[in-house]
């Protein structure tokens, strides 16, 4: 026998009546009153939400699109359509072929190190080295130091007369290397990103690792798994994001390295650092939008392939997890 | 409550994140003062491709000329200089002199003698009506006697003005000791007489200070007087009000914080105040000026704050008009300005009228009768068969019922390098002859003038011009291709990175195919194979040298016959002068298509690259590129130079001219002398018309329109235009030479640096010659000549080698070609 209070209770929800039109009116009253808490929950939601909505409505979306118009015009203000002339200006144009290379290259080359580097680091850390906070205090300084600064840094050790050659020089006896404007220009940036970028991703990855579930790993070990498979096996998926956003942030990284290179180097670096904002930071100079449009069009599609693919691939992976 | 304080926090980060957004939309004020003026006139304010309506506000120019009334062939020399203006009265100083022997002893003998020490000379202050009637001639002579003709040494009359209805004269006396003095007068004009004022004799002896004269404004009379303090130079200012009390204003005490150098104007502002405008005493006197405001009454000042409205206005152009208003002339025209309320107002738009621009901006304004505008134009000069005459006149400007312009369609033309006045006359003259355009000038692309930075333009950084040219062209390369921007540009030569399609249009097609140009100067001047902008006229940059000494038929150096020039001929001083990097420059570009060929490919693995590297890397990296040096390189016959006329070669090189040779910088191939143009024009790929922009491209390259170049100190692009115009330049010489002659000899000239040689036409082809063997214009891509400096530095210390340092340099120089595309 229900109580009454359980009875009264459900009187509120469902009123106990045996007339159907009373029930049917009853309920779509229900309805639209949670039609109205949505709207308002909506409403709420959309509000705190629209600012930051309109930032990026308005100064990424809106210029994307404009971008993309102007891409098809013959520049920014004449709205002659020239079609796809801009972008056969741009996929022929040598400097842009030679950027598009080199930005490809150092992607290739800084974010697999980037991701593999800071794993092993955190690995290390993570089996309870002793002076662990200090180690990682020491790796994410770089992080903290000012553009300019690591570009002094930079240059007092690579530049022809610096200290790099000076030590080859005495204690190898090797002539000197004008690292930045050689054929190794790349990998002296490529040093460059490691260091400054590895601190920040290993610190992910160790935040990543600590949330490993223990049981696992201690049930696995029990069975006998050796640490090569208990990695593979099992550590391994449980990193599957964190390893997804690391690289994407070392693509994006992997980019931003045109700001010391600029820095290090001028408008016209030696050929194997001249990447794709070189290119379109000097057509901005010169105010060829178009070609800076078509240019940044292409490599926002290029860029949306790679993110969206390893997007694609996490998903699978994260899917392959859960099974 | 807890919700509510959630929310509430939530609002206020929103608001604080969409306002400074929202905030950083305003636009931004460039500074630009023409911004900040009102009451433009439609001509002004109107697009390109607008028609002229009648109703569209037009000023008539008459001008008053007095040259014709001091006609007295006595005198050899005649200097009318206006004064000013009161009422309805004009003063001018007319000075009169001669130097003929024989007028002398007749003027001794003549009762108007009465100037100078040997009579050789008569001056007078003339006061005339509107009408040109004369009122009263007091002589110069009589005013210096009332300042204390006892007094031995030199007297001359620093200051005059009107005051009311008398005229106040400052009388600067150097005694024996050259110790200076002054003195003021003043003179009732309706009688004549003369009064010293109770000032008596200011005693500039003053060890600390130095008396730089007085402004009298409304019954004010302000004084100043510099002084050298122990951290900071400052002025006291003595005022005298018209009551008769004195105030003192100290600038030491009123504005301890400010260190001036120079107060080079000062303009009433009604009410007892005035505004200085002052130079600020700085390491390199790029500051600009300030402005301190004065209040003569109270005898107090201080520094007048936001002074970004007045950039490009120079208070030396103001006067305080009677109406209560004070004047000053802007590129644009008169404007009335308020320090009140930090504005200006158009009072007469030069865009209403039709007259050379280039003069307008320096016209002083003198005051407004009966509705019309009067102005002090500029002086004319020219030289007659014995003697000078310089005149000033005034210029009137009278409002008129209609526009005579109406139907016509408004073209937009900007100078932003500076307005000369052969691009100003060109533009004057074919608005006179056309019927389908009124050309009006729009002066928002030309940054600060140079006055603004007060007496020491000459010291300005560098850095600082730089600047705001690459801002303006920017702004002007914007406009451009928005359409916004002017549709013809004048001066524009040198910014290379204008030269496309984007841009400008293509001027192939325009030059005259009946006429016979120095098309040598048009080849340069083309951008793959365009003519994007056309020289109106040409100079060029070289070094000179005696045709004995290097041949008459070379046209430049090789860099080894440069080296033996200098050390055979000039005994070691390379008349260049410049440092390393500076003659790498000059060198590069004489030579840049050698680096970098038609097909794109940039090459420094030849001969001309290593020739140029071992030839830089022997000279001082110090050093200073000495434009002429003309007296010392005269006498020696060497020099490098930069000429824009052929009078301009006739005065340095004299008699020597014929025989002098001017050589192409040190090249590869011995190449000829740059080619250094002053006047360019350009139409905007944008243009409301480009046809009618044509027609005036046209008109400028035309036998009447270079003529303008000729007969005004250039040398004119158009065979015929420049031939006439030197004939006339070698007969004046000639004539201005025998002038000489009379009071010295050849050899008493020649020990004062002077060749006085009359030249005959083999001059000209000389010159010609000269122009027809310049074959580069002094444009160089900054970009790859950085990139050479850069990585040449390396090789000049020893530390790379040719072979080391020519891959980086092809690598990175392809690398902006391959950009460019």
């Amino acid at each position: 026998m229900e109580s009454k209070k359980e009875i009264s209770r459900r009187d509120k929800i469902t009123p106990l009546t045996v007339d159907p039109a009373v029930r049917a009116r009853a309920l779509k009253n229900k309805k639209k009153l949670h039609v109205r808490r949505k709207l308002i929950e909506w409403g709420l939601f959309t509000g705190y939400l629209t600012p930051s909505l309109l930032g990026v409505i308005l100064f990424f979306f809106l210029p994307l699109l404009m971008l993309l118009k102007t891409s098809f015009q013959k520049s920014s203000t004449n709205t002659e359509l020239v079609g796809t002339l801009n972008y056969e200006r741009v996929l022929t144009n040598e400097a842009f072929k030679d950027a598009s290379f080199n930005t490809l290259t150092f992607a290739l080359l800084a974010v697999p190190l980037a991701v593999l580097l800071a794993l092993l680091l955190a690995m290390l850390l993570n089996t309870g080295l002793p002076g662990k906070s200090a180690f990682r205090s020491i790796l994410l300084n770089p992080m903290m130091v000012p553009v300019a600064s690591v570009v002094l840094i930079w240059q007092v050790f690579f530049s022809y007369n610096g200290v790099v050659n000076g030590w080859t020089a005495s204690l190898l006896g090797w002539s000197k290397i004008d690292w930045l404007k050689s054929d190794y220009a790349q990998i002296v940036i490529l040093l460059m990103f490691l260091w400054k970028n590895l601190g920040y991703n290993m610190v992910l990855f160790l935040a990543a690792l600590n949330n490993i579930p223990t049981e696992i790993l201690e049930s696995a070990m029990m069975d006998g798994a050796g640490a090569f498979k208990r990695f593979f096996s099992i550590k391994l998926y449980y990193l599957s994001p964190t390893i997804f956003f690391v690289a994407i942030m070392s693509l994006v990284n992997s980019f931003k390295i045109f700001r010391e290179v600029y820095l290090l180097t001028g408008d016209y670096p030696y050929d194997s650092l001249y990447m794709l904002q070189h290119f379109m930071n000097n057509a901005f100079t010169k105010l060829d939008y178009s070609k800076l449009s078509a240019g940044a069009i292409i490599m926002t599609v290029v860029m949306g392939a790679i993110v969206g693919g390893l997007f694609f691939a996490e998903s699978k992976l994260d899917s392959n997890i859960e099974e | 409550m807890k919700t509510f304080t959630k929310k509430t926090c939530s609002a206020v980060v929103a608001l604080v994140m969409a306002v400074p957004m929202i905030a950083s939309c305003g636009k931004k004020d460039n500074g630009d003062p023409t911004s900040s003026v009102s009451g433009r006139s439609q001509m002004s304010s109107s697009v390109s491709g607008e028609e002229i309506e009648e109703d569209f506000g037009w000023f008539d120019v008459d001008s008053l000329d007095f040259s014709d009334r001091y006609t007295d062939q006595r005198f050899t020399n005649l200097y009318v200089d206006v004064l000013g203006m009161k009422d309805d009265r004009i003063a001018l100083e007319v000075s009169r002199s001669f130097y003929d022997d024989y007028s002398f002893q007749e003027v001794l003998e003549s009762e108007e003698a009465g100037g100078g020490d040997d009579g050789s000379d008569y001056n007078a202050i003339d006061i005339y009506d509107l009408d040109g009637e004369l009122i009263r001639s007091v002589p110069v002579e009589d005013i210096y006697a009332a300042a204390g003709e006892d007094e031995e040494g030199y007297h001359y009359l620093w200051r005059s003005e009107f005051d009311g209805d008398k005229m106040r004269f400052t009388v600067c006396t150097y005694d024996d000791d050259w110790n200076e003095s002054y003195s003021n007068i003043e003179m009732d004009i309706a009688t004549g007489n003369l009064t010293v004022t109770e000032e008596d004799r200011v005693d500039t002896n003053d060890e600390e200070g130095s008396y730089e004269g007085s402004y009298t404004f409304d019954g004010y009379t302000v004084e100043k007087t510099f002084y050298w303090g122990d951290a900071s130079c400052y002025y006291i200012i003595d005022v005298t009000k018209p009551s008769g009390d004195t105030k003192r204003i100290d600038f030491s005490t009123e504005i301890p914080s400010m260190s001036i150098f120079d107060i080079n104007a000062c303009v009433y502002i009604g009410d007892g105040r005035a505004v200085a405008q002052c130079t600020p005493e700085t390491d390199d006197y790029s500051a600009g000026y300030v402005y301190v405001m004065l209040d003569l009454e109270d005898g107090s000042c201080e520094l007048y704050e936001n002074t970004d409205w007045l950039a490009g206005i120079d208070l030396s152009t103001a006067s305080y008009s009677e109406d209560g208003r004070t004047m000053v002339i802007g590129r644009e025209g008169l404007m009335s300005i308020n320090f009140d309320d930090g504005s200006l107002e158009m009072v007469v738009d030069f865009n209403n009228c039709n007259l050379n621009r280039f003069d307008a901006l320096r016209y002083t304004f003198l005051g407004i009768r009966d509705g019309k505008y009067y102005f002090q134009g500029i002086g004319e000069e020219h030289e007659t068969d014995n003697g000078y005459i310089y005149t000033e006149n005034i210029v009137v400007f009278s409002e008129a019922d209609s526009n005579p312009n109406a139907g016509k369609m408004i073209l937009r033309a900007a100078a932003p390098k500076g307005l000369t006045y052969q691009e100003a006359e060109a533009v004057r003259r074919f608005n006179e002859m056309s019927d389908e355009a009124f050309i009006v000038f729009d002066f928002s692309y030309n940054g600060r003038d140079n006055q603004e930075f007060g007496l020491c333009a000459g010291f300005l950084p560098a850095s600082a011009t730089l600047d705001e040219d690459a801002a303006m062209s920017n702004q002007l390369s914007i406009d451009l291709m928005t359409g916004d921007g002017p549709d013809i540009i004048f001066g524009t030569i040198g910014f290379s990175q204008m030269d496309n399609d984007n841009y400008l249009t293509d001027l192939s097609s325009v030059i005259p195919s009946d006429e016979e140009y120095f098309t040598n100067v048009f080849d340069a001047a083309r951008v793959g194979g365009k003519l994007y902008q056309i020289p109106l006229d040409c100079g060029f940059s070289g070094i000179t040298a005696n045709g004995e000494d290097v041949g008459y038929d070379q046209a430049g150096f090789t860099f080894d016959s440069y080296r033996e020039f200098v050390d055979e001929v000039c005994n070691g001083n390379d008349p260049v002068g410049a440092g390393r990097f500076d003659f790498l420059a000059l060198c590069y570009s004489s030579m840049s298509d050698c680096f970098i060929d038609d097909s794109g490919n940039a090459t420094f693995d030849n001969d001309a690259f290593r020739q140029l590297a071992d030839f830089t890397s022997d000279i001082p990296e110090e050093g200073m590129v000495m434009s002429c040096d003309v007296c010392q390189r005269a006498t020696e016959g060497v020099g490098y130079i930069t000429i824009s006329t052929l009078d301009e070669y006739l005065r340095n090189f004299g008699g020597t001219a014929e025989s002098t040779r001017l050589m192409g910088i040190p090249s590869v191939d011995g190449r000829g002398p740059i080619i250094t143009v002053d006047d360019s024009v350009a139409i905007s790929a944008n243009a409301a018309d480009p046809d009618i922009c044509m027609e005036f491209v046209r008109y400028a390259l035309s036998y009447e329109g270079q003529m303008i170049f000729a007969n005004s100190d250039r040398t004119p692009v158009m065979v015929r235009a420049f031939e006439d115009g030197a004939q006339t330049t070698i007969d004046e010489y000639n004539a201005q030479v025998q002038r000489i002659l009379q009071f010295s000899t050849r050899e008493e000239l020649a020990a004062c640096g002077f060749f006085a040689e009359e030249v005959d036409e083999g001059v000209i082809d000389a010159y010609e010659g000269f122009i027809r063997a310049a074959c580069t214009i002094e444009m160089t891509d900054p970009s790859v000549l950085n990139i050479i400096r850069e990585e040449i530095g390396a090789y000049y210390e020893g530390q790379k080698t040719m072979e080391e340092i020519i891959p980086i340099l092809e690598n990175r120089v392809q690398t902006f070609v391959n950009e460019r595309g």
